[in-house]
């Protein structure tokens, strides 16, 4: 039987039921080795560090484990679909995100048009117009896992550059747990994730053998996260120049490049 | 390796450590090594604290923060104690 929810996986609990029990064990064997000066001994000291450690281990353990393949799949579902509408309409080329236009705003995500759709889609109602294209703006896939993460998890976004790549380093390593380690690397405009030992990557390969282009067109899952963190943080457009993934070394790895550009108007 | 690995192993070290230390150099006393020990853990909670969120492991670990302060100035206050007595 498969879940989504691994029981019994989470190692931190069982290591610290273990400690636990270890602990137990050593008081006993103080108690029972020399039971006048048992506070003395040091198998009572090696009965605190196992307590201590299976303590530690417990309070981290909070999280549950989670099936990494079947939760990759989960969170593709409908992409391709989306990809094929999107598709449809004309869309083409690399989605734009764009920063909030006011304090209370939100993050959008502006996908452009080929120029010969516009008089199949009429007057251009409901389009959006940027940079002198035309295109669809929506919120982006990820919009909402943002506005969860700053409600429940007290996520603040620095609208300084070293502190926001800080920021997105905490979400993939530790508040989402999806990656070991994230290396960034930046070269004038152009900003490079490297997420080694990524989690959801099953995900991301099935989806791009089916649409390759799907990943710049409608960023899915971490792409569109961190191009949100991004825009909203340090205020400015970003693009997702190309997604390369490597599984042939022993962890496997995603690189994300995007590009940053100063924000201009939208109108609609 | 993730921050949560490394520092359940830094702090298990640093117990095993002290441990030793203070079997082979010093009289083991129960009070003064949970003492040092809780000073290690003070740090690795420190160091892997996150800055921009709260994680749900951290506010278990905020937790046991403050469980670990009471039992560490319950050692303290027992050592002034007996210095108290001693000087007295």
């Amino acid at each position: 039987m498969i879940g989504v929810k691994m029981n019994g996986h989470n190692h931190y609990r069982i290591g610290s039921y273990f400690l636990i029990g270890l602990a137990a064990l050593f008081v006993l064997a103080a108690l029972l080795t020399d039971p006048q000066g048992y506070l003395e001994s040091p198998i009572l000291m090696l009965s605190a560090t196992s307590f201590i450690g299976g303590f530690f281990l417990f309070a981290l353990g909070a999280d549950e484990s989670i099936n990494a393949g079947l939760a990759s799949q989960f969170s593709m579902q409908g992409i391709p679909a989306l990809n094929h509408i999107i598709r449809d309409m004309g869309g083409y080329g690399a989605a734009t995100f764009l920063p909030p236009d006011s304090e209370d705003g939100r993050v959008m995500q502006f996908v452009p048009t080929r120029p010969n759709c516009r008089p199949y889609l009429g007057d251009g109602g409901g389009f959006a117009y940027h940079n002198g294209s035309t295109g669809t703006l929506s919120p982006p896939l990820t919009g909402s896992i943002l506005d969860t993460l700053k409600r429940d998890n007290d996520l603040t976004l620095p609208p300084n550059y070293s502190q926001l790549m800080g920021a997105i380093r905490e979400v993939c390593e530790d508040l989402l747990s999806i990656t070991d380690r994230v290396e960034i690397r930046r070269t004038d405009d152009k900003v490079t994730f490297t997420l080694h030992n990524y989690l959801l990557l099953p995900g991301c390969a099935s989806l791009r053998e089916v649409s390759p282009e799907s990943c710049s067109l409608c960023p899915c899952s971490i792409c569109s996260l961190i191009a949100c963190m991004i825009a909203e943080g340090l205020k400015c457009e970003v693009n997702l120049d190309q997604v390369t993934l490597d599984d042939t070394g022993r962890s496997p790895r995603m690189d994300i490049q995007y590009t940053l550009t100063p924000g201009t108007e939208v109108s609609g | 390796m993730h921050k949560k690995d490394a520092a359940s192993i830094a702090l298990m070290a640093w117990m095993l450590t002290v441990s030793n230390l203070m079997a082979i150099l010093y009289d083991p006393d129960l009070k003064y090594f949970i003492a040092a020990t809780l000073v290690g853990f003070f740090i690795i909670v420190y160091i892997i604290h996150p800055v921009f969120s709260k994680p749900r492991y951290i506010r278990n670990i905020y937790r046991m923060g403050i469980t670990c302060a009471a039992l560490f100035s319950l050692v303290i206050f027992l050592r002034i104690l007996e210095l108290v007595e001693y000087f007295s």
